[in-house]
């Protein structure tokens, strides 16, 4: 049996090796149709490389946003500056509670805001975090959390991406990488927030959704909550407004509404403003620049001026 | 009828329905041993030893036979 | 747990050492520890059931102590009744009692009479159309004499949970497993590389190949009406070795797992698309469940109905093929599946051919002769056709789909979602098939191919595989077909 193992040892790590090598290079020379196990997008959709690179120089928040697009698309940092709070907006694609707790583990004790505000919504808590996984590891310096992060999340993509990334990380591939400020519609403004020239929604058929919680992300959901306890930072949770249509396809709303709420404080946007579907929405689920003001401005009044 | 004489009687059917020609028999010969024997020929044979010998086999008769030698047990029994 | 996951890799590795390390040649205490871990395994899928296994298991094995006690062939037969009853009572009852409360309640809706009966919530324990078929073999064994009862029930108990195979087979006969629980199982260097091997193989086949086309055919099946007649043939074509890759990947694992823990599973397919007829295919096919209804429905009704010729054969093999067709679930398509597949039989049973094995002979370049290869393709289609019925949920819907298939849009480029992911498993099938073909006097194909390399190309191809498995494996988890039966 020593025989077995010792042989499996030597194999394991050849074979590994082996690889490693051969994903790193076949994904600097394969065309992303022929890889569709590794998701590394420096510079994708979302602007999270310039997002992260700018967070590094940031420390001492009044405020800090999380969450996935209806965040980094929904919180114009310009509009809180008016007002009078230093704000940082590090919401990323599709993010969902697994990358924000990374996010957190890395940031979070530079940054030191007196608050957070995140946006929540049925979809974060249902979707597996892929995607958002290989976003955070092609656009930031990767480390143990990271590692912990993929195991978490135990999807080959991230996996694959994780190596890919590390590798690319080790070897300074990454260094002279620019991102451009405007990248077709979108603009990313500096705090964050990325501003977009879309315009308005045409309704389509939307289908019927049943809310569905994976206990992965609301694991992570919860020791985010702690950690911002054990900080004594105030949390407020933000389910930005949708379209209508989109958000009375939820037959058991009442149930996130709930949920959210054991948790901390908590507000409802689509139960609050009203905006209309048409002028002040770029898609079912985003708001555009006239929607994001509206939006905007009713949050200070609630949360600040109240 | 004496046992050798069911054996050769035994054999010759066994070579007309496998098509084996040259096949010699054991009373430890098995299934497995013989190319064309299997459970769909094996059917074969006992409609042909029951025709050929005028007697019928019980189901359970059947089933309980591991080799040639238990068959023309069965066989020894039932025949005058 | 399913064999591709973090959590079975976990659970196998502590088997693994226990089994090896404390317990090496304790014969009494690895059973012991197959069998906790065993039902650890079965209760981690359906922790509810363990009850119903741990019962049904105890009340057979009283039964067979009770049959090799008894001294007349009246009790002989009751016991044995008793025990093939407990059994199929326990399939009918899970999986066809909604099924036949559901049928009788249209049937008489159809005819006028209302019905009030609604159906039970009876929920089926995983493997049950597995283990029960082991439960009752055993006591037939026993009763035509073939083996004696086992008096160690921890050996019966974990010959019935065996942890790789409870799940989705393959089905072991009593008379070949049991004894290999009584020898003294030391650590077999050789077995277990082989083991490993066989692992490896059906992971391939199953997370590169059957569930990437998984994702391309449910797309189509979830939408077929406006499907092309050339995507639902292609389609067709790719289900059937969807379900090859799929079920024989997951066979492949089980028995890799059993020869690492130094014990035989018996062996559950033969390279079945290069039969050439559909008999060949039958016996090539899901073998270990196909030999047990051979074993003990085919054979005992063609003993029956040995007075009636080939017409005799023929009612055997119909109702040996409805009932693998039925044992796959509670809908009429799988019975129909079953009984399209026993027709078929009919010309090979009235032209003798049914009666010959003729040994596959390749062509001076190793490749099939056009005449078997045009014979291979013949018999694909053939079972291709049955496997709509297999796939579909309804008759209706089957029936839909083949008529859909015969349409004058059967020459046009066949439109998938994803191009790119079928396009790519297609890649790997003609590479799979190529190994298969290569390798088919092996018992499973790498197994033949590496014999003859030395080992640093043995472990490059290896290593291809693994690397083909992590670059090109499907993304999205999904379960294995053959756990819903």
């Amino acid at each position: 049996m020593k025989k077995f193992i010792l042989r499996l040892f030597l194999f394991v790590n050849l074979a590994g090796f082996f690889y490693i090598t051969s994903l790193v290079v076949w994904t600097l020379s394969a065309p992303s149709m022929f890889n569709p196990n590794v998701y590394y997008n420096i510079g994708g959709g979302g602007h999270m490389f310039s997002r992260l690179s700018e967070v590094k120089n940031q420390e001492d928040l009044d405020v800090l946003f999380l969450g996935a697009s209806s965040a980094y698309r929904g919180f114009d940092t310009r509009i809180f500056s008016d007002f009078g709070l230093r704000t940082f907006n590090l919401g990323s694609s599709s993010q969902t509670p697994i990358q924000t707790k990374v996010l957190l583990k890395r940031y979070l004790e530079k940054l030191n805001p007196k608050a957070v505000i995140f946006a929540v919504n049925p979809a974060i808590f249902n979707m597996d975090g892929v995607e958002s996984s290989c976003d955070i590891i092609a656009n930031d310096k990767n480390d143990l959390n990271s590692l912990k992060m993929a195991l978490r999340i135990n999807n080959i993509k991230t996996y694959n991406t994780l190596i890919y990334g590390f590798t690319r990380d080790f070897m300074g591939l990454n260094t002279s990488f620019n991102e451009p400020v405007t990248k077709g519609p979108d603009k990313y403004v500096s705090g964050g927030f990325v501003e977009t020239e879309r315009g308005f929604y045409q309704p389509t058929q939307i289908e019927e959704k049943e809310i569905s919680i994976n206990p992965n992300q609301l694991k992570s959901f919860t020791k985010i909550v702690q950690m911002l306890e054990s900080k004594n930072i105030e949390l407020i949770l933000v389910y930005a407004p949708i379209v209508k249509d989109e958000y009375r396809m939820y037959n058991n709303i009442g149930y996130f509404d709930s949920l959210m709420m054991s948790y901390s404080k908590y507000y409802n946007f689509n139960e609050i403003v009203s905006l209309n579907d048409t002028l002040h929405y770029y898609d079912a689920r985003h708001l555009n620049q006239n929607g994001v003001s509206l939006f905007n401005a009713k949050l200070i009044e609630i949360i600040y001026e109240k | 009828m004496e046992r050798s004489k069911i054996f050769i009687e035994l054999t010759e059917l066994f070579i007309d329905n496998l098509d084996e020609e040259g096949l010699v028999l054991k009373d430890t010969t098995t299934a497995m041993e013989i190319d064309g024997w299997d459970s769909l020929t094996h059917i074969i044979l006992v409609v042909a030893i029951e025709k050929h010998f005028k007697i019928r086999f019980t189901s359970r008769e059947i089933h309980s036979w591991k080799n040639v030698g238990e068959m023309i047990n069965s066989i020894e029994k039932k025949v005058e | 747990m399913i064999f591709n996951s973090v959590s079975f890799a976990g659970f196998f590795l502590v088997v693994f050492f226990l089994y090896y390390s404390p317990l090496k040649g304790n014969t009494k205490a690895q059973n012991w520890l197959l069998l906790l871990s065993s039902y650890f395994f079965y209760g981690f899928a359906d922790w509810k059931m363990v009850p119903l296994l741990l019962v049904a298991t105890t009340i057979i094995y009283f039964l067979g102590k009770a049959l090799s006690k008894s001294n007349s062939d009246k009790n002989s037969s009751i016991l044995t009744y008793l025990g093939v009853l407990t059994g199929v009572g326990l399939l009918v009852y899970f999986k066809y009692f909604n099924f036949f409360i559901d049928s009788f309640s249209s049937l008489f809706n159809a005819i006028g009479l209302h019905s009030n009966i609604g159906s039970f919530n009876i929920i089926m324990p995983l493997g049950i159309s597995f283990f029960s078929f082991k439960l009752i073999s055993y006591v037939v064994e026993i009763h035509r004499g073939k083996i004696e009862y086992c008096k160690d029930f921890v050996s019966f108990s974990t010959y019935i949970a065996f942890f790789p195979t409870i799940l989705s087979g393959p089905i072991d006969k009593p008379n070949t497993f049991i004894p290999q629980l009584q020898q003294r199982r030391t650590f077999d260097f050789a077995l277990a590389v082989d083991g490993c091997k066989q692992m490896l193989w059906g992971l391939f086949q199953k997370v590169v190949i059957a569930d990437n086309l998984a994702a391309v055919i449910n797309d189509v099946w979830g939408d077929l009406p406006g499907q092309s007649s050339s995507t639902l043939f292609l389609t067709a074509i790719l289900f059937s070795i969807q379900l090859y890759t799929d079920f024989s990947g997951y066979s492949h694992m089980a028995i890799g797992v059993g020869k690492i823990l130094g014990i035989q599973i018996t062996k559950n397919f033969n390279y079945p698309f290069f039969s050439r007829s559909i008999d060949e295919f039958w016996r090539n096919w899901h073998i270990s469940l196909t030999s047990w209804l051979t074993e003990y429905i085919f054979m005992p009704l063609n003993i029956k109905f040995r007075n009636l010729g080939k017409l005799g054969i023929i009612l055997a093999i119909i109702v040996n093929m409805v009932v693998v067709g039925v044992w796959h679930g509670p809908n009429w398509t799988f019975a129909l599946f079953g009984l399209y597949n026993g027709l078929l039989f009919i010309p090979l049973i009235i032209s003798d051919s049914f009666f010959e094995k003729k040994k596959l002979k390749p062509n001076k370049y190793g490749l099939p002769t056009l005449k078997d290869l045009s014979k291979m393709i013949g018999t694909f289609l053939l079972i291709t056709l049955g496997l709509i019925l297999f796939r579909a949920d309804d008759i209706g819907q089957a029936m839909g789909y083949i008529s859909d298939i015969f349409s004058n849009s059967l020459f046009t480029i066949p439109e998938f979602e994803e191009k790119f992911k079928a396009l790519r498993t297609v890649v790997f099938i003609v590479f799979f098939f190529a190994i298969e073909w290569k390798g088919r006097l092996g018992i499973y194909a790498i197994d033949e191919i590496v014999k003859k390399w030395n080992n640093p190309i043995r472990w490059s191809f290896y290593s291809l595989l693994i690397l083909a498995i992590g670059m090109f494996m499907a993304s999205d988890e999904s379960p294995f077909i053959y756990f819903q039966f």
